[in-house]
């Protein structure tokens, strides 16, 4: 009935169900098996047309019953699960399709057990009229008729589940939406500060005299940096190559600065080459080194910058400067960060700071995806 | 004019040369009496006390923007005989004009070259006129920072007094700041000198790393062995070096919550 990636969240369903919808259930399964046995007791003897009838609507009766009670115990438990889980929480996209496939699959199910049990009362009637065990035939239309308005109930209060359901998911992606936006303009404000313009413009005016190759070097830079900010402003997944290199053209700027102050060493996994990486992932831990670790000291520092392919995607920044002070508080570019690899990829991607007598560690991990 | 040249880029500082030669070579057909000399370079905030020290120049250009000792502590630790400060600036420029009046002034970087000429000519005539640089106070340089919207890095050593000069020492090696007889000592396990800075500016400059425990005394938290409740709502702490401080009363419960989210 369903495909296979749903049974997962349908099995999750019911283990996690209330004690009050296990009874429902329950009950549901009980009413069902003593309605079959009915039925057969009933037509032990059935003979001619009437018995044809009562044979049909017993059939009929069972596997519209079926239906009618996987819809209901589905409805129930989909939606406890729904309103427990919300649609883009820590299960993923995944789960969260699984789920939507299976709330979708109900009012389906739902009719085709009205259409059944329908189909069931009226060979009912029928068979009331042929006279065969006319009480019978009567109770048995009430009860046929009774499921198949609890059948259009079902199918009634899937669609409006559905719909809250669709209606949550859609705030809670706009929300997403706008929350991703919101971090990733200011992450592009933050590269674009007039500061940085001007440092550079400060470097070529101080170059373009004494070393002109070198001042056309900084213009170009600049150019592949601006660039490439600007392309950011889409908001589409990078590569770590293209990061990679973003960040080489970014330090080279920033080398005329600094000078021999200034230390990087690169170690780039090639594997993880063309693995997707959100823009502005890199950037921001490398920029933080060089304001913190060699901003600190005459001397200035080294910064280590490591990406490796594993289980996960891991871009690591180490410095030799001070470190983070205890009770230091994440300012606005690591915030930034958190909060965007939070709407990206929920629990599945983490940020991670610490201190040692080495220096400083920012360590991301982004799960893969090529 | 004896000009001293500070600032942490070589380009830059080989530029300002460049133009203060320019503008001495085209002033000096005019008037033979100005004549622009540099007396030195600076690449920090350190050497640039040193130079101003052994160089004694009339007019240094400041960059605020430096690692370590920046631009402002610069101004702060010069020693009389006091030259004046044309400080360099990314931006920022119409924050600046309240603090010409303490015969201070500002250049925008990239520096244009009118504009350095037209601040050597005011400082020229400060000079003849016997104009001295006003003094800048500690709270005076902490507003100049606010409105040139500079960001202090917590530096990882600080200057402190040496003869008639200044030294850095690691901020790392200090178990605690106290201030006595109008001194602010710096004290490490061997030594304790002078520092020029106020315990309130420490306090703000050093962060959470450092507490205050008392009216005359920040210590560096990562130096706590323990403190204990005196009973009358003080408390003494212990350092690692074996001294014990008094937490005044009104300080007890801020420095206990302090010293617990370090832990």
């Amino acid at each position: 009935m369903f495909p296979p990636n749903m049974w997962p969240i349908v099995r999750d369903a019911l283990a996690g169900a209330s004690p009050a919808v296990r009874t429902e259930i329950r009950l549901v399964i009980a009413f069902w098996i003593t309605l079959v046995l009915l039925q057969f007791w009933d037509s032990r003897n059935a003979e001619g047309p009437a018995g044809v009838a009562e044979f049909l609507s017993a059939m009929l009766g069972a596997s519209g019953g079926a239906l009618l009670g996987t819809a209901h115990t589905l409805r129930r438990t989909m939606e406890e699960t729904s309103e427990r889980q919300g649609p883009n929480t820590a299960g993923g996209a995944h789960t969260a399709h699984a789920l939507q496939q299976v709330l979708l699959a109900l009012p389906a199910i739902g009719f085709a057990s009205g259409v059944a049990l329908g189909a069931a009362a009226v060979l009912m009637v029928l068979r009331g009229l042929l006279g065969a065990e006319l009480l019978l035939a009567i109770v048995g239309t009430v009860v046929y008729g009774g499921m198949v308005v609890f059948a259009a109930r079902t199918v009634n209060s899937s669609a409006r589940t559905l719909f809250d359901y669709a209606t949550r998911q859609a705030a809670v992606a706009a929300d997403a939406r706008s929350e991703a936006a919101a971090a990733q303009l200011a992450a592009l404000q933050a590269r674009m500060h007039p500061h940085f313009l001007f440092n550079a413009l400060n470097t070529v005016a101080a170059l373009v005299r004494s070393d002109p190759p070198a001042a056309e070097r900084v213009v170009e830079s600049l150019s592949v940096v601006l660039r490439k900010t600007l392309q950011r402003a889409t908001g589409k997944l990078s590569t770590v190559e293209e990061e990679v290199e973003y960040v080489r053209e970014w330090l080279a700027l920033e080398q005329h600065r600094w000078g021999n102050r200034l230390r990087v060493a690169w170690d780039v996994d090639p594997a993880a080459l063309t693995l997707e990486i959100p823009p502005l992932v890199l950037q921001p831990l490398v920029e933080n080194a060089v304001k913190y670790a060699i901003g600190a000291c005459v001397e200035g520092g080294t910064i280590h910058i490591t990406v490796r392919r594993g289980a996960s995607l891991v871009v690591r920044v180490d410095d030799d400067g001070e470190g983070f002070q205890r009770g230091w508080r994440e300012g606005t570019g690591l915030g930034n960060l958190r909060e965007r690899l939070r709407t990206l990829y929920g629990t599945d991607a983490s940020l991670d700071v610490s201190t040692d007598s080495m220096g400083a560690h920012v360590t991301v991990t982004i799960p893969l995806r090529t | 004019m004896r000009l001293l040249i500070v600032d942490d880029e070589a380009h830059a500082r080989r530029r300002l040369a460049a133009l203060i030669e320019e503008i001495d070579l085209e002033t000096a057909d005019a008037d033979a009496s100005v004549r622009l000399e540099i007396v030195g370079e600076a690449p920090d905030g350190a050497s640039a006390l040193e130079l101003v020290r052994s160089t004694t120049p009339d007019v240094v250009l400041l960059d605020v923007a430096m690692p370590e000792v920046d631009g402002l502590d610069v101004a702060r630790h010069m020693t009389e005989p006091r030259p004046l400060i044309i400080f360099q600036t990314a931006y920022h420029e119409y924050a600046l004009q309240a603090f010409e009046e303490q015969a201070l002034d500002f250049l925008v970087k990239p520096v244009k070259k009118d504009r350095l000429a037209q601040a050597l000519e005011r400082a020229r005539i400060r000079l003849a006129t016997l104009q001295k640089a006003g003094l800048l106070t500690a709270d005076g340089l902490q507003r100049l920072g606010t409105a040139l919207g500079h960001q202090r890095i917590r530096p990882a050593r600080l200057l402190v007094r040496h003869g008639a000069g200044h030294r850095l020492l690691p901020i790392r090696s200090v178990t605690r700041f106290s201030a006595s007889e109008g001194l602010v000592r710096a004290h490490t396990a061997t030594e304790s000198p002078v520092t020029d800075y106020t315990l309130g500016e420490l306090e703000e400059r050093l962060g959470s790393g450092f507490v205050r425990i008392s009216r005359a005394d920040l210590v560096n938290a990562a130096q706590v062995e323990r403190i204990v409740s005196n009973g009358d709502g003080s408390a003494t702490i212990t350092l690692s070096t074996g001294e014990a401080l008094r937490v005044s009363r009104r300080r007890a419960a801020d420095v206990r919550r302090a010293l617990e989210s370090h832990d």
